[in-house]
């Protein structure tokens, strides 16, 4: 069997780059941090993982740790391709002095892990007011 | 990932022409690793006794999102979708982007032993399985020598 998988014309097959190690190696779970006004939502990408197999907790006092423990599958077949791993994890974020951490809320939908990091009111940006002069 | 080593004992047009020479000698691909290139999702195929089973790693869609298509030989997975940050980004402040969610084409071959007709796909935990049946060989059959 043969995959065409829109690879670069000059790499003659994938044979060629089975000594190579997938970038997947380098950061199995990537992440996005997106700051709004209230809040940080930090999205990490875990794809093939169960919602009960996460684990996400603050250490510490404002460690936040991620952590994934994969169950193991028995797959009854050969794998002809192997471009990624579902293995187990744990990733740590320092939240500093910004986060509320007794406020915390996770989500898991479709492969993406959702964390709600709230500020600390005090961090929270206040939009621009005007005041009435009287 | 290569790393070009730095010898500060040499001139800095020496170490350049080094380095350009291990550009020049290399695909893109060889040193980026081909698949980072192209942005594709990643896939694991998997060959049972009936069937092929594709998983592609795609996080962050729903179900409606993936267009699956044969055409003669080649199984297309196809995913047209904004992730709906381009706008929202300039009121967003990115303090780390690892990854996203957007458009993107993978083709597979299928060859011979593969039937086309029973092809199944299933979205589950950002992972798009994709069962192809084998054809299933006629028995065979004895001729009557009259």
């Amino acid at each position: 069997m043969q995959f065409i998988a829109a690879r670069p014309k000059h790499v003659k097959s994938f044979q060629m780059q089975k000594n190579r190690k997938p970038q997947v190696e380098n950061n199995p779970t990537p992440v996005n941090i997106l700051e709004f006004d209230d809040y940080f939502d930090l999205e990490m990408a875990l794809p093939g993982f169960k919602k009960e197999e996460l684990n996400v907790e603050i250490k510490e006092g404002d460690q936040l740790t991620i952590s994934g423990k994969p169950e193991q599958v028995t797959m009854d077949g050969t794998i002809r391709r192997r471009e990624f791993k579902i293995t187990s994890f744990e990733r740590h974020f320092p939240l500093g002095k910004t986060i509320d951490s007794s406020n915390l809320e996770a989500r898991f939908d479709n492969g993406i892990l959702q964390v709600r990091l709230v500020k600390r009111e005090e961090a929270k940006k206040v939009s621009p007011r005007t005041i009435e002069v009287f | 990932m290569n790393l070009i080593k730095v010898n500060s004992f040499l001139p800095v047009h020496a170490q350049m022409s080094d380095a350009i020479e291990v550009l020049l000698n290399r695909s893109v691909a060889e040193i980026v690793g081909s698949d980072v290139v192209n942005g594709l999702p990643r896939a694991n195929v998997i060959e049972k006794e009936d069937a092929f089973q594709i998983d592609l790693a795609v996080p962050g869609f729903e179900r409606s999102d993936f267009k699956v298509d044969v055409d003669k030989d080649l199984l297309t997975v196809k995913v047209e979708k904004d992730d709906g940050r381009t706008d929202e980004a300039k009121r967003l402040s990115w303090k780390r982007r690892e990854f996203s969610y957007t458009s993107f084409t993978r083709e597979f071959k299928l060859d011979k032993q593969m039937n086309r007709e029973g092809i199944m796909a299933h979205y589950e935990n950002g992972i798009l399985s994709l069962q192809i049946p084998k054809e299933i060989k006629e028995a065979t059959r004895a001729i009557e020598v009259l």
